[in-house]
């Protein structure tokens, strides 16, 4: 029989895998703490994790830093590899959608005041 | 609150709301507790309890009366809180393919346009707008200028800019920013704190 891995299992690996993703800061688990994955004896804010029709749905809500490196669909695309290399090696074969969503844009560097002091 | 743990608050509400109510009935004796328990349940603790608000003084009465009532208005306020269906961000859609979707807040935009034209002291306050549609993106924004300001020339400005940055940054087409300048301030904006201390995010 076939084993797999609870969706909050794989949430926690994917929630460190993105955090090496160039141009995430953080993840986003929402005002009120509401985007997360539930499991035994925790949850993981900011990824969902969900399975659906035999295939695993994955939903990301990321912080990204300002000015990006590239477009934001480019830091997606970069999220989204990032998950697909991530995910057979936690023995998910069935990867379904995995949508991102750029929730909040950190700014790191303070506006230049131009013109008339 | 995930969908179990809403199940759990509203099943404890309702019984929260039918014992407030029961109590508030037997109180006034519109029923007995022996109406709906039965004849073998009327003698246990709850059955005993029960009955103990039928026939009180007025005074205690009046209480039983009050606390009821406010664990009635409590118990709606949290089941039409619990009830009312969860308002969504407004997002964006940067990319749909097979492989998923990508989508920004409107709200993050809305704060990259403010974080843009923070750079213009003659903006003194803005409030962006912004609509996503077939042929890309559809800016409005309400600008207060500084009295000195070249209205024209910072609005053609200020389009250009936030167009820019929108453009390079959403990687989606800005079909049209359209500035609505004016020299008073816009009532219920606030002014940004971009313009005056810099935030580190933006929220």
């Amino acid at each position: 029989m076939e084993s797999q891995l609870q969706e909050f299992v794989i949430a926690r690996a994917l929630a460190h895998a993105v955090r090496d993703v160039p141009g995430v800061v953080e993840l986003f688990g929402g005002r009120l703490g509401e985007i997360a994955t539930y499991g035994r004896g925790g949850r993981v804010p900011g990824v969902r994790v969900w399975r659906e029709a035999g295939l695993l749905h994955v939903e990301a809500h990321i912080v990204a830093t300002y000015p990006p490196e590239h477009t934001l669909p480019a830091l997606a695309d970069s999220v989204r590899v990032r998950f697909r290399q991530q995910l057979p090696e936690l023995g998910v074969a069935d990867i379904g959608p995995i949508d991102v969503i750029v929730a909040d844009l950190r700014f790191d560097d303070p506006p230049i005041l131009t013109g008339a002091a | 609150m995930n969908a179990f743990n809403r199940v759990v608050v509203i099943l404890l509400d309702l019984l929260l709301l039918f014992g407030a109510v029961l109590v508030l009935l037997i109180t006034f004796g519109a029923v007995a507790p022996a109406q709906f328990l039965p004849g073998a349940y009327a003698e246990t603790a709850v059955g005993l309890w029960l009955a103990s608000f039928a026939g009180m003084p007025p005074t205690e009465t009046l209480i039983t009366t009050v606390a009821a009532l406010v664990l009635i208005v409590f118990g709606l306020m949290l089941l039409i809180a619990e009830l009312r269906p969860e308002r969504r961000t407004r997002t964006i859609m940067l990319r749909q393919d097979g492989l998923g979707e990508v989508t920004v807040r409107a709200e993050s935009v809305r704060d990259l346009i403010s974080y843009t034209t923070a750079r213009m002291p003659e903006v003194l306050q803005l409030q962006p707008e912004i609509d996503s549609t077939s042929r890309g993106l559809q800016i409005r924004c309400r600008a207060a200028l500084s009295p000195e300001a070249n209205i024209p020339q910072v609005s053609a400005e200020l389009q250009s800019r936030v167009k820019q940055a929108v453009e390079q940054h959403l990687g989606m087409k800005v079909a049209n920013v359209a500035v609505m300048a004016q020299l008073e301030p816009l009532a219920g904006v606030e002014r940004s704190p971009a313009r005056s201390q810099p935030r580190r995010q933006l929220r």
